[in-house]
Order: structure tokens, then sequence, then C-alpha cells
């Protein structure tokens, strides 16, 4: 995996003229709404998992086939909100005419884990007084960060820095525990696992500006 | 792909909203507001020991916005103390940090709040000439000091607008800026009587002031204030009890104002002729 400074804006390169630049601009806003889209239709229309996962891979299917981010206006709103527009507006049509997308047919797989999703909504509910467009929100932004901790991982990796993803793990995800104790535990000065944190949370926070870049969000949206 | 708890979830969205300021001089006590390109916080400058307020923008790109604060050295206008970038890439620049309230919660008599609105005039008429549009005035873009000074903030649609991109608040914004046309000063004299409105709309309706709004918010510019300047001049002669430009008054609206600005003499040669009448009438009994 490469770690641009900047990642480029996945929703420009999906208008891209450039087939695999449009494809692999496609399968970046695929990675950071596939899970909000799958919840919301879920929670929105009551539909089961097995729908549910029809309507989310008929939805990015048809959004690559049709070109319906081509129409995203950066003036009128967010792209978040745009894509949740187009997602309601496939979904009416596909109830009006009673004829989703089934599995299995000619169109493109998407290799997504609904099991997964599904388990996640089943352990972690939203809360019964959160609209569908709250929680569409939440999850997204749940997304993004879970996407960013996934490349703050894998470049701990690349670069030979486990324990810095370990010391951050354990200090801002895991229970409450002191410097001390992460010294003691890898055997360093604590002035080591600050520094380790303090890096790990800069590169988390680069890692993180760069999926939101390449989806067209502003850091407002995620706080 | 893990799934996040709400606690970590929380945990890290606070990691990335507090900056960090590390290989910097400045240490983030807390976050004082957040505006549309960034977030302002409250910090310590190590170096001096004093407290700052510390602008973080939300884009790496460059901006002007520090620099034409800079350039515009006026008691009106805060000033920048530092600019530079984060190690995130994120540019900041350090400003002085002004002990007050935003003029929307500046709650004193309209008189009061008038004086205050005219010092907004001449900072705003100084950055005009010197070639500078705000862009976006309006009440949480000033902050009211503790010794009654206005100060104009968030220049950062002024620096966008050098690159003609636009931005601008409902409600304040003059219609050609919203539109996406070419801004200038009199788009600024637009928003200045956006405000004035809002200033005086808690009191009961005043013709004089009403009309000094709608001539500044008139929707052709060419019909409004030539200047800051001008509108200030125009709110002083307000508060002095004179004519305004702005509306031709009627003869009882007329004696109307010149009761209020000279009440005092009327009441006294009033008081004067009664008693003298009254003299009289005992003299003669």
């Amino acid at each position: 995996m490469r770690f641009p400074s900047t990642r480029r804006s996945a929703v420009l390169a999906a208008q891209s003229t450039d087939a695999t630049e449009r494809r692999q601009a496609f399968e970046a806003l695929v990675d950071a709404y596939w899970k909000p889209v799958y919840k919301f239709v879920r929670i929105k229309w009551h539909c089961d998992a097995d729908d549910a996962a029809d309507y989310t891979q008929g939805f990015f299917t048809r959004a690559m086939e049709k070109d319906f981010f081509r129409a995203y206006n950066p003036s009128k709103g967010s792209f978040r909100t745009f894509l949740r527009t187009c997602l309601e507006g496939y979904i009416a049509n596909e109830k009006k005419a009673a004829s989703r997308w089934k599995r299995g047919g000619d169109t493109t797989v998407l290799s997504l884990d609904y099991a997964t999703a599904e388990g996640e909504l089943r352990e972690h509910p939203p809360s019964p007084d959160t609209s569908p467009e709250e929680s569409f929100h939440r999850e997204w932004v749940r997304s993004l960060f879970a996407l960013a901790l996934d490349d703050l991982r894998q470049l701990c990796e690349t670069r030979g820095k486990r324990s810095e993803f370990e010391i951050f793990s354990r200090y801002d995800l895991d229970e409450p525990t002191s410097y001390s104790a992460l010294a003691q535990e890898f055997a360093i000065p604590v002035t080591t696992v600050t520094n380790r944190l303090a890096w790990s949370r800069r590169e988390f926070r680069k890692l993180l500006l760069d999926r939101l870049r390449s989806v067209d969000g502003r850091e407002s949206e995620l706080l | 792909m893990n799934y996040l708890s709400d606690h970590a979830l929380a945990r890290l969205r606070q990691i990335v909203d507090v900056p960090d300021t590390t290989g910097t001089r400045y240490r983030i006590v807390e976050k004082i507001g957040r505006g549309g390109m960034g977030a302002v916080y409250k910090a310590e400058d190590t170096a001096l020991g004093r407290m700052i307020a510390l602008k973080v923008l939300d884009d790496a790109e460059e901006t002007d916005e520090a620099r034409i604060m800079a350039a515009l050295e006026h008691p009106g206008i805060v000033p920048v103390h530092d600019a530079g970038r984060l190690p995130d890439g994120r540019l900041f620049y350090a400003m002085k940090l002004v002990d007050g309230a935003p003029f929307s919660e500046f709650h004193a008599p309209l008189a009061d709040r008038l004086r205050v609105f005219q010092k907004i005039c001449e900072a705003v008429a100084f950055a005009h000439s010197r070639g500078i549009v705000h862009g976006d005035l309006k009440p949480e873009n000033i902050m009211v000091g503790a010794f009654g000074e206005a100060l104009v903030l968030d220049w950062g649609v002024a620096a966008l607008a050098r690159r003609g991109s636009i931005a601008g608040t409902r409600g304040f914004v003059a219609p050609e800026q919203a539109a996406g046309a070419a801004m200038d000063t009199r788009s600024d004299i637009f928003s200045l009587g956006a405000i004035l409105r809002e200033i005086s709309s808690r009191e009961p309706a005043r013709t004089a002031l009403t009309a000094i709004c709608a001539k500044a918010m008139a929707q052709r510019p060419e019909d409004r204030y030539a200047s800051a300047l001008d509108l200030n001049t125009e709110v002083a002669r307000y508060l002095d009890g004179q004519p305004v430009r702005a509306h031709r008054e009627t003869l009882l609206e007329r004696a109307g104002r010149l009761f209020a600005r000279h009440y005092m003499w009327i009441l006294l040669i009033a008081a004067y002729l009664v008693m003298r009448m009254l003299l009289l009438l005992f003299l003669h009994r």
C-alpha cells in the first residue's frame, strides 16, 4: 500500500475519463460508505439482512454503471448528503418497480462483508431516539475513523513501527492506562512512550484527513 | 476493519480535534470556536507566557488570511503575532486573545450598541482604504472587548475573495456576492446594514434607523452608502438627533426629533414661562 501525502479526491476521480482511475476512486468511495449505506437501509426501510445487502450491492453497482456521482455539485452541499439522497431515490425506484437487483446476476459483485456489518448492528443497535439520517452520519464517521486506523496499522507495519501502533492502541483505544505502565510493559523510557504516542497521533490525524478529503468531506463534519 | 466502539470513537475524535502543536511554542488550552474555515483555540504562548488565540485552518492550502490581518494595523482589527504550519501540515496563526463577548451577545442600551457599530464601520473603512473587502461581516465575527472596543475577526473570506472564491453568511451576505458576482466594498456596506438592522430590531421601530438600514442594504450596490465612513457619519447624525440623509422627515417627525434633542431646554423654558404666568396672575389679584 502506498501512503500518498495527500489522497486525491475520490469524488473528483470518480468523474475521470480514465477507467482505471475511475474504478480506484469508486473503490475508495465504497470503502468509506458501504457500511453506513447498509445500516441506513436496514434501519430506514426495515429491510432484512439479505434485502439490505441486495440494495447496497445494487446501489453501488448502479452508481458505477450509471455515473451517479457525476451529478455531484459541491456548492449545493456535502457529498455525504448527496450520496444519501441518491440512495433514497434509488431505493424508492427499486421498490416502485419491484425489480431490485438480485444476487448472482451478471453485474459486478462487490466483495463486502455484510455478515460483519450485520453483527455490528445486532451488537450495537442504534438508539431509538436517533433518526436514520443521524445514524447514517454517525456510521459514516465511524467508518472513516476505522479506515484511518487500518491505514495507521499498515503504515506502522510497513515502516517497522509496530510498537508505536501498539502504544497508540493501548493508550488511546483500550481501557485507560498510564505512560509509566506502558513504559514498564514495553521496557522503554516514559519519554519514548510519549514520543511514540505523539508520532502515532500525528500520523493518525494525517491519515484521517486524507481519507476525509478523498470523499470531499470537511473536518467540521467529523466533530 | 474492526468495529470502533463509541468510547474509542469519542477518544479518537478528541485526538483529532485537539491539534498537535509539537515543535511550536504553543500549548492548546481549550477550543473557543469554529468557523467555516477552521477552529480557534485558546492557547498558551510558552515563550512569552501569555494566552493567545490560535486559529487552525482545516485545509493545508496556503491562504492570505494571516497576511491580510497582519497588514491591517488598526485598533479595530485583531493583531496577528505569528503564523506557521503544524506537524500535520495545517496552517495556523496566532493572534491576540480578545477578552470580551461576540457582538451578538453584547447587551447594552441602543446608543452604546450604535457607538460600537461606529467603531466597526471605522475598522471596515480602514480595511477598504487598503483594498481589502471583509466579505463575511456578521455579529459573530465581531468581538466587543472589556473597554467597549470592537474588533473585527475572521478575514478568511477576504483571503478567498482575492482568489475569486466567494462565501458569506446568509442574512448578512450581499445579493451580488451570494449570486457569485464580483464583490466590492459595497458588499461589506450591505453586511454592515444587516448588522445595524440586527442591532435595532431589538428596539421599537425607529424610522430614521430603519431608513439607514434600508439604504445600506439596497439591492443595487450603487444605491447603498458609498463608503463605511458615510454610513458611520449617518449613524453619528442619528445619535446626535440630527436629520439623517436616508430619510426625508415629516413636520411632525421633525418636531418630535427636535423635542427629543432639546427637551431639557424646552422644559426649562416652559417651566420658566409657567412660573412667570403664575407670578403675573398672583401680582394682579
